[in-house]
């Protein structure tokens, strides 16, 4: 691993009119994917992207340089680059007062690595085949299956010219297996995800056969979903379990509350102090702790060299603050808290979440579905979209009718879309327990960036596409 | 940069065959970007990227390992060749597995070599101004423009040996439109280009998206239910070909779980689709040398007249199923223009919908969706009569392309694709109730 700390003294404050932050960031991504269909090895991936990168500002605008080649001189080159750029826009415009806040943070350490050994590709994979074998063995009857291994550890070290030094490595691992099953509608899928924060020796080294439970529960979801009903079209009372408003609540209401998306006119745009939920929905943008616990993605200090705290987004249905980086703090005078995070060595800093929270309320879940005449259960969020407008829509891969406040038939694929403050406000009941999302949920801004994405189950009302 | 030579992939290609792989492969890869960054109308980022790769591929006594590495000291290289053996020993054995033969496929260089910086921000500038003069009411959220040069060496014991470099423009924009206090949705628009020439607003589909987002500050909530026919924009129609296209490539194909399998040479969409792939077509900015397998690249047909006439395989895939490989990737799309012009496409038509953009998931695995219309318009009496917002669009996908209706005679061009506008039946808007 590069060592930064010898190019301390190449950070060069000011240069000739100008003044000049910067920062260098050495990164490492290391990422092992194994894919098994049908028995078959897929894909066996074992990549690892590292690099160094320096990023500068300078009289309102950045300069950014990335090199793959992880060398002193290369950390030295993109400092040089990255000023040079900076410079080259400032000479050009004029945003002289523009500033950035400045952290107060010293030095942080911090690796999430529990000392356990890694296990070999060899043995991973001899793990997937025999959990393959017990599935076509107990259900033949499966069109096809697919089992995937897939681990990202991320290490990262940054100096900045105003003192901070940041060294830290967050992995994570998660397990995911997928069925179909042909029907007289075409083939139907589910799949699930174990895993969270740590390595794949940390979540899966265990006895396969104790996986046994949750395939049958897979194949039990499987063969439902197969035998299940389309839902209807049309506007309903639902209850989005965890996985399901986590998602929703971090892609249509978190994002527009991004301040640098907020700049550029999201919805939350002048709204602070205002009600733009039901009084029943507070959620937090969690940096590591939650409840005692460490978070799925846990961020002590960002990649600007803030000192990551919680942030307070909408408290009993009031907007209470923006997430912000340096610059936009400034802008907003709000306190910065730590959301300025890159994917990769050659990716800058964006603003984003951490771990992203709609909190429990008292509801009880049975009582929410008695609560519904004709409605839906909607469990497991698939691919979707939010724009800043707050409209959005999102695949729901994963649902039960309600019919006379009880669960029904399983719904095949559908979808779920409205207004995110709209569908906020029309929140009437907020169960009273919480579920972080173990899908491995990555959040795409420019750059991809693994989040942490929790709740409880809400009953809202949304529009429910139909399949 | 002595690694961006055939002799340092030929060397590293001999440490793997005495680390005992029967047939190896090296490729490496260069990628320099320098993007020009606009938030909200003016410069906030200019940005550089260096990065390398070296891909590793070897068959060992027919059990086949690849790894990725950025580091090309080596240490590095020596853990490569370690884990690379760690990996193939670990894999079973798969006698489809193999490497492309040598074959005449020559050193190409395509593209601008360098950046020009200075241009890249004269061309920035000038946009801003643009906007700012032509289309006041448009609000830019982000625009991007970016230089992208890419070189690329392979060489593998079966004597094959390729260098090309790519190198182009690409500019992508957010943007909305704003009037007194009212705004439109948000609409995107991406194109590439081999040089600076032509100014930024003249490139893909952008003048024509800014246009009509200025339409779309009216936008007012559809109501009711409307089964008529919907005019598909090339942007939209790209999504939705998109996941069809999947639907021949590798992953569904071998696991069976593909909708054409069975349907080569027989009827998979309307008689007036007609879809092909032109890796060197010369009005292309972005294409493509060589497949990710290492073959030359060359044209193909995957549906003429609404016949199957091949797959998206790789050389793996097709191996894997005994089917034809691809002639290439398959990302340069020309998608045949029609017969009507645009004004006549929307004429025919009494009511339906002009569908811009999609948001939102994917199709289910049996073709069904159901996607939120963004930047769309409701047609009545041939005209787009008014921009409509919050309706859902549902159909289902190997059903509506066997359902096109009519093919414009205009495309639009990104500098990577060419695709029209298509009218189709089958599909249900359902707005607010």
């Amino acid at each position: 691993m590069l060592d930064l700390h010898s190019l301390k003294s190449e950070f060069s404050t000011t240069s000739g009119i100008y003044r000049i932050y910067s920062e260098i960031r050495y990164q490492m991504n290391r990422k092992i994917l194994l894919v098994l269909n049908n028995g078959e090895l897929e894909t066996n991936t074992n990549e690892t992207t590292r690099g160094v990168s320096s990023r500068s500002f300078t009289g309102g605008y950045w300069g950014f340089s990335s090199y793959s080649n992880s060398s002193k001189d290369s950390a030295i080159s993109t400092l040089r680059e990255s000023t040079r750029n900076a410079k080259f826009l400032a000479g050009r415009s004029s945003k002289s007062d523009a500033t950035l806040a400045y952290s107060q943070f010293a030095k942080f350490e911090k690796s999430y690595l529990s000392g356990k050994s890694p296990v070999s590709t060899a043995i991973w994979l001899e793990f997937l085949k025999f959990l393959d074998a017990r599935i076509s063995k107990k259900y033949p009857d499966l069109k096809s299956r697919q089992l995937k291994l897939h681990s990202l550890d991320i290490e990262k070290h940054i100096l900045t010219s105003d003192g901070q030094d940041i060294h830290t490595i967050v992995p994570r691992a998660h397990f995911t297996i997928s069925m179909t099953k042909q029907t007289k509608h075409g083939p139907v899928s589910f799949h699930d995800t174990r895993g969270g924060l740590g390595q794949l020796q940390d979540h899966f080294l265990v006895l396969p056969e104790s996986f046994d439970d949750w395939i049958d529960e897979i194949y039990q979801m499987t063969i439902r979903k197969a035998e299940g009903v389309a839902a209807t079209p049309g506007s309903y009372d639902v209850i989005l379990a965890p996985d399901l408003a986590g998602i929703v609540a971090h892609e249509a209401v978190g994002h527009a509350a991004e301040a640098d998306l907020v700049l550029a006119g999201s919805v939350a745009a002048s709204q602070i102090e205002r009600l733009v939920a039901s009084p029943l929905i507070t959620m937090i943008d969690y940096a590591h702790t939650f409840d005692g616990a460490v978070c799925p993605q846990p961020v002590h200090v960002d990649d600007e060299g803030i000192e990551a705290e919680n942030t307070l987004i909408i408290q009993k249905g009031v907007l209470k603050t923006y997430m912000n980086n340096r610059e936009t703090a400034v802008h907003f005078e709000q306190k910065p808290t730590g959301h300025a995070r890159a994917f990769t060595h050659a990716d800058e800093p964006l603003i984003r979440m951490r771990n992203t929270v709609v909190m429990p309320g008292e509801s009880k879940i049975e009582n929410m579905i008695e609560s519904i005449e004709n409605g839906y259960y909607l469990m497991k969020a698939g691919k979707g979209q939010a724009d800043t407008t707050g409209e959005f829509m999102f695949a729901v891969g994963t649902g039960f009718e309600i019919k006379d406040g009880k669960l029904g038939k399983v719904i095949r694929d559908t979808s779920i879309s409205g207004l995110a403050f709209d569908v906020l406000q029309s929140v009437t009941m907020v169960s009273d327990e919480f579920k972080w999302d173990t899908s491995g949920y990555y959040c795409t801004k420019k750059q991809l960036m693994p989040v942490g994405v929790g709740a409880a189950s809400i009953k809202c009302r949304v529009r429910v596409g139909g399949g | 940069m002595e690694y961006l030579h055939l002799d340092f992939l030929k060397r590293l290609l001999s440490r793997l065959v005495s680390a005992g792989f029967d047939q190896a492969e090296v490729i490496i890869t260069n990628e320099h970007m320098t993007e020009m960054q606009v938030d909200f109308s003016d410069f906030s980022l200019l940005r550089n990227t260096d990065t390398d790769q070296v891909t590793l591929r070897g068959i060992m006594g027919g059990r086949y390992g690849t790894v990725s590495l950025n580091q090309l000291d080596d240490a590095n290289l020596q853990l490569g060749v370690a884990l690379l053996q760690e990996a193939a020993q670990a894999a079973p054995v798969d006698p489809a597995r193999a490497f492309a033969p040598n074959q005449l496929v020559p050193m190409n260089e395509m593209g601008p070599l360098e950046p020009l910086h200075y241009q890249m921000h004269e061309r920035a500038s000038q946009f801003l101004k643009d906007v700012r003069d032509t289309y006041p009411e448009c609000l830019l959220k982000q625009s991007l423009l970016r230089y992208i040069r890419t070189r690329s060496l392979r060489v593998n014991t079966m004597g094959l040996e390729t260098d090309s470099t790519e190198a182009c423009y690409n500019h992508g924009v957010r943007f909305l439109s704003k009037r007194n206090g009212k705004t439109s949705s948000i609409n995107y628009s991406g194109a590439y280009a081999s040089n600076l020439d032509i100014e930024l607003l003249d490139w893909g589909g952008l003048r024509r998206a800014i246009e009509s987002s200025s339409r779309e500050i009216a936008v007012a909530p559809f109501e009711g239910r409307l089964e008529g026919p919907i005019v598909i924009a090339p942007d939209a129609l790209s999504v939705l070909l998109n996941f069809w296209l999947s639907h021949l490539k590798d992953d569904r194909i071998i696991s069976g779980t593909s909708k054409f399998r069975n349907s080569l040479d027989k009827p998979v969409a309307s008689p007036l689709l007609s879809l092909g792939i032109e890796p060197r077509n010369p009005s292309f900015a972005r294409q493509e040398f060589t497949t990710e397998d290492g073959y030359g690249s060359e044209p193909s047909t995957i549906i003429q007249n609404g016949i199957l006439k091949s797959f998206m395989l790789s050389d793996y895939g097709a191996r894997k199923t005994g089917l034809a490989r691809a002639e290439n990737s398959g990302r340069n799309w020309v998608v045949s223009g029609g017969s009507k012009n645009l004004v006549d496409l929307f004429g025919d038509i009494d009511q339906g919908l002009y569908l811009g953009r999609l948001s939102g998931g994917l199709p289910a695995a049996n073709g069904d969706f159901a996607i939120v219309a963004k930047n769309s318009f409701l047609i009545e009496s041939g005209f787009m009569s008014r921009p409509i917002s919050e309706v859902i669009v549902s159909g289902n996908l190997f059903q509506i392309l066997n359902a096109v209706t009519s093919v414009s005679r205009e495309r639009l061009s990104d500098g990577m694709t060419t695709i029209p506008w298509v009218c189709v039946e089958g599909m249900t808007a359902i707005g607010r109730s």
